[in-house]
């Protein structure tokens, strides 16, 4: 009785909180029952949350209550979840069921455009943000910077209240008094007032801003990483600053000149997925992707061809290929007599004549405008604007180069015409060029207001400080990549009070509060079509507006010119002058996410260093300088000294010194380093180093080479390894056919050219649907898709069991490239093991296994970011790294080797500069059918599920940690210390600090279907467990088969190159059947009989032909003799 | 009765006719009893009480250490990702190996009916104790969640509701190691039980008398007593022998058992057993000659007895050195590319170092020992002996450094050990020796009533020629 009156009460407050008021009387009566004044048991369900209502309830708090639940109530809009209850719901708002996660549309500005999101809510708090299923520029991908975005949201360092200076530091102030002082600044004339804001896609601010502007304010663009030189070259080009949008799918030779358009690029999501559309070699398209870059990039390790140029040079390259293409005609034959570069240069250009109009040459924005000009002018020549190149029109066309910009507002500071300045977010103070010293613009303006989520560098010179909302908490919107009009909702109330950007900004200039929702409604009335409140739940229900793309626009030349053709690309490197290439870094950006741990902590694609960024020398380089690996060495440069590590590895072009940027921040926080409160600061600043003159590059630089020892924080052997490491390595990658014939090795690789022939050799039908065709051609027998995954139970397609295949069909079916195979049944002395996959099984249709493409992995971790951050994996801070005790799941590996094509590149003769053969491995728990690990726990804490998932029990787990060192995988990774602690979750220096506030905020991110793991338990991957079992359970309830691919794993969601597959090996239909029964699936480690669930497909490089005079698989002369070796072992 | 010149007879020189006496200076009965017993009689000297501090302050600093990885986790040790187990499973081998020599010398000597060990048995067998202690502390201490290590053990409790884990070759280390420390500490303890009964009559404190009387068990000298007692020692003696090989055979399934290459040989079983006898018996010589020196033992462990062990050093000591040279081929040979590279870079890779100190320590240095002066100067193999130990430690520490180097170069790493790792390898001695002296001085350190039994008898008259006799009649 007791406790169906308590649910009464509760029930009656949350109808009066859902504005039900007729229910009071209600409310009240059942107050009054004696049962509910004795409160027992009240108390004994909802304990300390009913504070205040135990001992009977009074009239009073029954008021302050239900008071400050009609307001928070009426406060809460939209989407956005109510404020905490202390009571239980008795009507459940519509999509709310506790425990069961609500997934909202939403988007975030990043780079400059809006990336529509989707966002995992579990009881009001996002965990997850991915790309947004329904928006054609995503399709559900994302990238490591979104990933880490929840991270930021939790973030317990945030501004909680608006900050006023007072002499050196700042004193916690009220939204009353900043907003009477920053009102006082906005008066009806805004002649003296000045804003400075990054690059936003925000119809809605731009809104704002010709408000702004039309009352006599200047508004200023600044951000660190932007397309101001693409911008520059449209408008050198065709005189007005456009977005061009590249068709990689449709091209069928990319040229990137220091362009990285699968990683730093606002369009990043998008070109992964053209770009791996246009490798398809399964279905033979494939195209071929030249890069010619200083230092390593994403796209570098991706290229065909990758030639290593300092950045200086890159001009003269650009000058010697528009020669090169005026010089020849389709189908011209390139001479074999030439040395590699030039043979290299020769190829490309070929290679761009022959496929006019389906090719793409691109520019980086490093590079200054004229050089994108003299791209679009040889893009123009070929024919490939309109076809594979196409121009819109961004929102803010008309925004100056940022450095200009910056210029402007030091005039203006400086002649006393600005008077005060908001800066909305941003950080100009550490990324503005050196020479422009923005912390004096600053200073020399009176009233100074920073709107920002986290106090850094900048805040530090800025009279008041205002603690903005995150774009995950407010009303937003923005235009994505291609246009389209995008929304975003909150997700959660602020979490430390605070208004957007838009909501100051519109306040500060309408004189009274303004309401997010509203502005980004009246925005976003022009896009919308029809009954603007269908209209509008739709969009927000989608996340943005359908068909508002912007139409390309017809472009004409009207400038440009090549840069003379001075042959200076090719000239020697003197030995001593060097040229610091300052790039992005691709953890912490251009230092944004210097106080993200996850980001910190995610190793480098290339160089797997974390918590630091390091000069990158070639080993040339290296060489002719006496650079020595871990060292910490000066080097001297216009006149400055920096101090760097050095990191010695190839790929970085001869002379150059590769820096990330972003690193070195002195006000961050307690993870990236703060200089006042004594945290470490992590990496070393170059920015002292840029000037606005000299931005992205800067020469002469010297060095005598020594310096003290310094041990870099990497994830992995570093290439200076010695050499008996080394050569092993180089042995281990790939196979090389020896007496022994057949090796299995951990990488897989074939030129596109022998991959066609092999497919010509065994017609597949349709390898999509996993028919593997014909065995051997003298037999000419057909094998079914079940005949290379004997050792799975097998179903037809009404699911009905059918009788496994022969071994014999799996040991004879063909595989590229020839010769890996493994022969299982010589081997498998222990078949009985997986027998329970055959019979007696219940479950025959669930069985669990992962695909990974290498030929479409780029090597962009936001798969490692993604575990992250649905597992629960902690932080574990350098020195942990040090230790080698990183926590990932999910690793990268990434492997250097020689060229496989070609003789010359392969450094069988000198080359300047190199075009070597980079391979990236996502290596996870491949959950093996024969796990080492299970037979040698003693306490079976890990063990085989009846799904073939090898499950990892932490509360049996004590910690002997066997299991690690008998997994020939190493993907199993121990807690050593009390990593997942929730004091120190996030193990930075300084975390162990944090109070319990602040632990209960960094709490609320993690995902509650994840168990947290203790000190001394083994951990690792668990293909998303969670997400099996909560499909499994969905589909039971609803009665139905679990569909084909419809669990998907955190790094399969995130991948923007769809490499990762996931799903049911059994089922006909599945993605992953058919790429396990794909020609250039191989199981990694196969001699050793684990028969895993996880399988890599081989990766195809299409190296131009006559670049290629060697096989790629067998070291064997490419011509002729390839073929006698391929069917000697086929 | 006559004395022979202490500093002229040589009881190593063989002769065919006669067998070597295994006592000398003539003792007779009470000799013995005097000279042993006065071990524990008389003032330890001077020399024991510097030595004792040391090693208590060590295993202090052992045990704090010891809590140090309770509260902080593993993490305080060295170990990473792929080098999972590193100084504490190093540090486990090796003492277990040490530990074998005392029962070999016991168990196995004895049913050979090797006279010769009734000297240093007692003390062989004390160490084997000391150092199956110092081995078990080891994996004790090194899982991850040491509240919960009986959970490695077969008994019903709620929280684990299950068995371990019966095909896992830790489990069988439990079961090993477990049987192995409980037959030694019996056939220990039972073959002092006549010897703790002299004590116990000689003692001439209450509480001497007390304690002894109680370990003696009443042992009154009777020939029932003699009689039982000789059966019971047969009995372990036969029970201890297989365990001698059982133990470091199942230690090395640890490694044999998994599949990393550069422990997945099936040659670890016997070369395991032959090191641990190697070390064994190094570490015995390293204890016993300073021991004889001090105490005065010299005519009780003779030269001849040190000699003996010497022997079986170097023949050990060649057959790990085959065992190593046997890996290499089998690797070699094998045709698989991760054992070749698993050997080559043992010997040339990063750990080159190690490969070579323990190679030298245990293949090189102990064939020093052909030489007869090396093997009968106490001084000289002392140092020999030391280096073999650290040669056998040096061996475990290169066999779990496969660790770094196995199948996927991506994960490889190299290990570094922490001021804790080397800390609690100097604290595991800093105990060995506390158990060590302790044991000199309150307990019986040679087997009084087995020496007697070797000892040239006095019925005969005297003399070494006699005295060979006799040994040779029993």
């Amino acid at each position: 009785m007791n406790h169906i009156d308590s649910k009464t009460i509760h029930a009656a407050a949350e109808a009066a909180a859902s504005n039900e008021y007729e229910q009071l009387e209600q409310f009240q009566a059942a107050s009054r029952t004696p049962e509910a004044v004795a409160g027992g048991a009240l108390d004994a369900e909802f304990g300390a949350a009913l504070e205040g209502l135990d001992d009977g309830l009074s009239r009073r708090r029954w008021l302050q209550l239900m008071g400050a639940s009609l307001a928070l109530g009426a406060a809460s809009t939209g989407c956005r979840y109510q404020e905490e209850k202390i009571a239980p719901y008795a009507f459940r708002p519509q999509n709310r069921i506790p425990g069961v996660p609500v997934k909202y549309a939403t988007s975030l500005n990043f780079a400059g455009v809006a990336h529509p999101l989707e966002a995992i809510s579990y009881d009001g708090r996002p965990i997850k943000l991915d790309g947004n299923k329904l928006h054609p520029d995503s399709l559900g991908a994302s990238d490591t910077f979104t990933q880490a975005r929840i991270l930021e949201l939790y973030c317990p360092e945030r501004l909680r209240s608006p900050q006023l200076r007072e002499g050196d530091s700042f004193r916690d102030s009220d939204w009353a008094a900043f907003s009477a002082a920053a009102s006082g600044l906005f008066g009806q004339d805004l002649s003296t007032v000045a804003v400075l804001a990054e690059p936003n896609a925000s119809p809605t601010l731009a809104r704002l801003k010709g408000e702004f502007e039309a009352r006599g304010g200047k508004w200023f663009t600044f951000t660190a990483i932007n397309d101001d030189n693409t911008r520059a070259g449209t408008k050198l080009a065709f005189g007005q600053s456009l977005r061009p949008q590249y068709h990689f799918d449709k091209a069928k030779v990319i040229v990137c000149l220091e362009a990285d358009p699968l990683k730093i690029d606002p369009a990043v999501i998008r070109n992964n997925r053209k770009f791996a559309a246009g490798r398809d070699a399964d279905h033979g398209v494939m195209s071929r992707l030249y890069v010619v870059e200083a230092a390593n990039s994403i796209t570098g390790s991706s290229a065909d061809h990758r030639m290593s140029l300092p950045s200086s040079k890159l001009a003269s390259f650009l000058g010697a290929l528009a020669a090169a293409v005026a010089g020849r005609k389709a189908g011209d034959t390139i001479n074999a007599e030439l040395p590699y570069r030039e043979k290299l240069l020769a190829a490309m250009a070929q290679d761009l004549r022959d496929h006019a109009g389906a090719g793409i040459v691109m520019v980086g924005d490093s590079q200054p405008a004229e050089v994108h000009a003299a791209a679009w002018k040889l893009n123009q020549e070929l024919g490939n604007l309109g076809a594979t190149i196409e121009f819109t029109q961004p929102l803010d066309a008309d925004r100056p180069a940022g450095i200009e910009s910056l210029k402007q507002l030091a005039v203006g500071a400086q002649s006393g015409s600005i008077k005060s300045l908001l800066i909305l977010g941003g950080n100009p103070v550490n990324d503005a060029p050196a020479d422009l010293d923005f912390a004096k613009t600053i200073s020399a303006i009176e009233n100074t207001i920073h709107a920002t989520v986290h106090r850094n560098e900048t805040s530090l010179f800025c009279d008041w400080l205002y603690n903005a909302a995150h774009p995950l908490e407010s009303w937003g919107d923005g235009q994505s990549v291609d246009g389209s009009h995008c929304l975003s909702q909150p997700l959660i109330a602020p979490l430390f009070g605070g208004k957007s950007e838009i909501e100051l900004l519109a306040g500060l200039l309408g004189g009274k509060e303004a309401d997010g929702l509203s502005l980004v409604q009246e925005t976003a009335k022009a896009a919308l079509q029809g009954d603007f409140q269908t209209a509008w739940n739709r969009a927000v229900h989608d996340g943005f507006v359908a068909d508002t793309a912007a139409k390309p626009i017809a472009v004409s030349l009207s400038g440009g010119e090549y840069p003379s053709n001075d042959g200076v690309w090719n000239t020697k490197w003197d030995g001593k002058s060097l040229e610091f290439v300052f790039t992005p870094s691709l953890s912490v950006y251009d230092g944004r996410f210097a106080n993200n741990a996850w980001l910190q902590e995610l190793p480098d694609f290339h160089t797997k260093l974390t918590w630091e960024n390091a000069a990158l020398v070639s080993p040339e380089t290296a060489d002719a300088l006496g650079l020595k690996q871990d060292t910490k060495v000066e080097f001297q440069i216009a006149g400055k000294t920096v101090t760097l590590p050095v990191h010695v590895q190839p790929g970085q072009a001869r002379g150059t010194v590769g820096v990330a940027i972003g690193y070195g921040r002195t006000a961050a926080g307690k993870v990236g380093g703060d200089e006042l409160a004594g945290v470490e600061i992590a990496g070393t600043d170059v920015n002292q180093l840029r000037t606005s003159g000299q931005w992205h590059w800067v020469g002469g630089g010297t060095t005598n080479g020594k310096g003290p020892f310094y041990r870099l924080a990497a994830t992995q052997e570093k290439w200076t390894i010695d050499a008996t490491g080394r050569d092993e390595i180089q042995a281990r990658m790939l196979m090389t056919l020896d007496e022994h014939g057949i090796r299995s090795r951990l990488l897989r690789e074939g030129s596109f050219a022998s991959y066609q022939e092999f497919l010509k050799k065994h017609p597949a039908g349709d390898h999509d649907h996993g028919d593997t065709g014909h065995d051997h051609a003298a037999e000419g027998e057909k094998h079914s898709s079940a005949a290379k995954l004997t050792f799975l139970p097998v179903i037809n397609s009404n699911f009905e069991p059918v009788a496994p295949p022969s071994e014999d069909a799996h040991d004879h079916a063909p595989q590229w490239p020839e010769n890996f195979h493994m022969h299982h049944k010589l081997f498998d002395l222990t078949p009985g093991v997986r027998e329970k996959y055959k019979q007696d099984n219940h479950d025959l249709r669930n069985v669990w296994g992962m695909s990974i493409d290498l030929h479409k992995c780029t090597g962009c971790s936001a798969c490692v970011i993604a575990c992250q951050a649905e597992n629960n994996i902690p932080i574990v801070g350098r020195e942990q790294v040090l230790r080698h005790r990183i926590m990932h799941w999910m690793r990268i590996d990434s492997y250097f080797g020689s060229n496989l094509y070609n003789k010359e590149a392969a450094g069988l003769a000198k080359v300047e500069g190199d075009d070597k053969m980079v391979v990236h491995q996502p290596v996870t728990c491949h959950h093996c059918e024969n796990a080492p690990c299970e037979t040698v726990c003693p306490v079976a804490a890990t063990v085989h599920s009846s799904e073939g998932l090898n499950d990892m029990v932490y509360n049996r787990c004590i910690g002997t940690r066997y299991c690690g060192n008998n997994c020939p995988y190493k993907v199993r990774r121990f807690n050593y210390l009390n990593y997942s602690d929730a004091v120190t979750f996030l193990k930075y220096p300084g975390a162990d600090r944090l109070t319990a506030g602040d632990r209960a905020i960094q709490n609320m991110m993690m995902n509650p279907e994840v168990t947290v793991r203790s000190r001394g338990v083994m951990e690792k991957c668990t293909y998303c467990v969670q997400r099996i079992q909560n499909t499994k359970i969905k589909a039971k309830n609803e009665q139905r088969e679990i569909g084909a691919n419809e669990i998907t794993t955190a790094c399969q969601d995130v991948c923007p190159a769809g490499a990762i597959k996931f799903g049911d090996l059994n089922h006909p239909q599945s993605d992953v059947h058919a790429a396990h029964a794909s020609p250039r699936a191989y199981v990694m480690l196969e001699e050793l009989n684990n028969y895993p669930r996880t399988r890599y497909l081989a990766r195809v490089r299409n190296p131009h032909p006559a670049l290629m005079d060697w096989d790629d698989r067998f070291g064997l002369p490419a011509q002729g003799e390839k073929h006698a070796a391929g069917d000697k072992h086929a | 009765m006559a004395t022979v010149d202490l500093t002229s007879l040589d009881n190593t020189i063989e002769d065919g006719k006669h067998r070597a006496p295994l006592v000398l200076g003539g003792m007779n009965y009470s000799d013995v009893t005097d000279a042993v017993a006065g071990v524990w009689e008389k003032k330890q000297p001077a020399i024991w009480w510097p030595i004792f501090g040391l090693s208590v302050s060590l295993t202090l600093l052992f045990g704090a250490l010891i809590m140090h990885l309770f509260f902080k986790g593993v993490g305080v040790w060295g170990n990473n990702n792929p080098t999972y187990w590193a100084f504490d499973i190093v540090n486990f081998v090796f003492w277990v190996g040490i530990g074998h020599a005392g029962t070999l010398i016991s168990a196995i000597l004895f049913l050979f009916r090797q006279h010769w060990r009734t000297s240093i048995n007692r003390a062989a067998e004390a160490m084997t104790i000391f150092a199956v202690i110092c081995a078990a502390t080891f994996p004790g201490i090194h899982i991850g969640r040491i509240w919960v290590f009986y959970w490695l053990f077969p008994v019903p409790t709620e929280h684990l509701a299950m068995w371990p884990n019966f095909r896992s070759p830790l489990l069988w280390d439990v079961f090993a190691v477990g049987t192995y420390a409980t037959t030694s500490l019996l056939f220990w303890y039972m073959g002092m039980v006549p010897d703790l009964a002299t004590f116990r009559d000689r003692s001439k404190s209450k509480i001497g008398q007390f304690v002894y009387g109680l370990l003696s068990l009443g042992w009154t000298g009777s020939a029932r007593n003699w009689h039982r007692y000789e059966m019971a020692y047969t009995i372990l003696a036969a029970l201890a022998t297989p365990l001698v090989l059982s133990v470091h055979t199942v230690v090395s399934f640890d490694f044999a058992v998994s599949q990393l290459p550069g422990w997945h040989t099936t040659i670890f079983p016997p070369y395991f057993v032959a090191g641990a006898i190697f070390s064994g018996f190094a570490m015995v010589v390293t204890l016993l000659v300073p021991v004889r020196k001090l105490y005065g033992l010299e005519n009780l462990i003779t030269i001849r007895h040190l000699e003996n062990m010497n022997k079986i050093i170097m023949a050990t000591g060649l057959m790990v050195g085959t065992a190593y040279t046997i890996e290499l081929f089998i690797a070699a040979y094998s045709g698989v590319a991760s054992e070749q590279f698993a050997f080559y870079n043992r010997a040339f890779g990063n750990y080159w170092w190690a490969y070579f100190i323990m190679f030298s320590c245990n293949v090189f240095i102990p064939q020093l020992f052909w030489i007869k002066w090396c093997r009968t100067t106490p001084w000289f193999m002392v140092i020999v002996s030391i280096f073999v130990n650290i040669g056998m430690w040096f061996e475990r520490f290169v066999i779990i450094m496969a660790l770094c180097r196995d199948f996927i170069p991506g994960s490889w790493f190299y290990y570094r050990p922490t001021w804790v790792d080397l800390s609690m390898l100097l604290g595991s001695f800093g105990l060995f020796f506390t158990l060590f002296l302790l044991f000199c001085r309150y307990l019986p350190v040679i087997a009084m009533s087995e020496v007697k039994n070797v000892i040239p008898h006095a019925d005969h008259g005297h003399g070494e020629e006699h005295a060979a006799h006799s040994a040779a009649s029993h």
